[in-house]
């Protein structure tokens, strides 16, 4: 029972996600497994008692995040972030690719993308990995915002680079992104 | 081209458009337009349709971001070798010239899948809202004008630049000449060295220039007897 609510207290003191590393620093017997089904303890006892809360993995840790059902009464009082079109497609590549440069960025877009950079740079998705030239990485902190445990929970990329083969009547929209 | 141009006049729909990222977000919207996929991909009408909304955004004074004439120009030579015969020989299996493209544009329609796909994830302080803040955190946290200040001090203090003033020593080579020749108005034959007062570099300097000086203008002769030996002057009479 203890452990649980330590697991508890960990999650819920920390700024962004609780590293499973931490937790594993306080509860040095734990394994990784005894912390998600700890996390699941807990989160069965959120859902019992109605709590508007769980606790997520993400970024190789776990953080408390509302549930859906509440997202219209928090949009009273934030504003909602929103990611430019440009800014997606160039935290796509940094994620799919990187690191990499912007080079690799604005060939792959056709475009220049300093503003795009410069705006992903400032919501800290993305950081710089000094050097010759400068390459760009995604943070932690995406992986917290798109709640991925870690780049390897992106979808394959091979799956939307096949989507150019498929014959026209097979394929349907073939650019979701416009809809 | 000229097809293109007539399409022109009947293309004002393009006001409604999108707005494109890029050119290879404009061509892939063109051949979605045209149900086209990779496989049977006809790039010639695509070019012309690209062509003709790059000639209409012109006319129409809209500004179009420099890759979007790139891209024209490059669309045109590719046109051009599309139409031209084939020069590889018989049996050559040459790459085509709108194989490039064709990459270009697949790897950019992935990304833009995939990017599409991340946005549809549910994303914090968007969707879902994590413990602490609506906001995400600001990378300053927050403090009092007290706490600013004190920073800004100690930035100071450590980047305090300590200055060195170098006073540079400047020698008047002519009033080293008058020294000279004042020395050499009590004896005819005096030695370099004994002009000198402070010895530091700037005077030997001043002092051995002047004694050439004095020895162009014929006041004195300069005499050296040995390599690095004494050098004496000898009054020169008029």
């Amino acid at each position: 029972m203890e452990k649980r609510e330590i697991v508890e207290s960990l999650i819920f003191v920390s700024d962004g996600a609780r590293p499973l590393k931490e937790i594993r620093q306080a509860l040095p017997d734990v394994t990784a497994e005894e912390v998600d089904e700890l996390v699941a303890e807990l989160n069965r006892i959120y859902d019992r008692t109605g709590r508007s809360f769980r606790i997520v993995p993400a970024a190789e840790g776990y953080l408390f995040v509302t549930l859906p059902e509440y997202t219209v009464h928090l949009r009273a009082v934030a504003t909602p972030i929103r990611l430019s079109q440009a800014a997606l497609e160039a935290l796509a590549i940094i994620a799919y690719k990187g690191p990499c440069t912007r080079q690799t960025v604005e060939t792959i877009r056709g475009v220049d993308s300093s503003s795009a950079l410069k705006s992903l740079l400032k919501s800290a998705l993305i950081d710089i990995k000094p050097g010759k030239p400068v390459q760009y990485h995604t943070t932690d902190h995406f992986l917290e915002v798109f709640g991925l445990r870690s780049l390897s929970e992106l979808p394959d990329i091979a799956q939307f680079e096949e989507v150019f083969d498929v014959p026209a009547e097979e394929a349907g929209t073939l650019d979701q992104s416009r809809e | 081209m000229m097809s293109a141009l007539a399409d022109v006049r009947s293309m004002d729909f393009i006001l409604h458009l999108p707005r494109f990222e890029g050119p290879l977000d404009l061509l892939l919207y063109l051949i979605e337009k045209n149900k086209y996929t990779l496989a049977d991909l006809e790039i010639c009408p695509i070019i012309d349709q690209y062509l003709a909304y790059v000639v209409k955004m012109r006319a129409l004074d809209i500004e179009l971001a420099g890759e979007f004439l790139d891209m024209a120009s490059y669309l045109i030579w590719l046109k051009s070798c599309l139409l031209l015969p084939s020069l590889t020989r018989p049996g050559e299996e040459g790459v085509s010239p709108e194989h490039e493209l064709k990459e270009m544009l697949r790897a950019y329609l992935a990304i833009k899948q995939a990017a599409h796909e991340l946005s549809e994830r549910p994303m914090l302080y968007r969707d879902r809202f994590p413990r602490g803040s609506t906001e995400p955190e600001r990378a300053v946290p927050r403090m009092g004008l007290g706490a600013l200040m004190k920073a800004i001090e100690s930035i100071r203090e450590r980047t305090k630049h300590y200055v060195m003033k170098l006073e540079a020593r400047r020698f008047s080579i002519r009033e080293m000449m008058g020294r000279i020749h004042a020395l050499l108005r009590e004896r005819p034959r005096i030695d370099l060295n004994e002009a000198v007062r402070t010895g530091e570099k700037g005077e030997l300097i001043a002092l051995f220039i002047a004694a050439l000086e004095l020895s162009k203008s014929s006041v004195a002769r300069l005499v050296q007897k040995s390599l690095f030996g004494r050098i004496t002057l000898i009054r020169k009479e008029a």
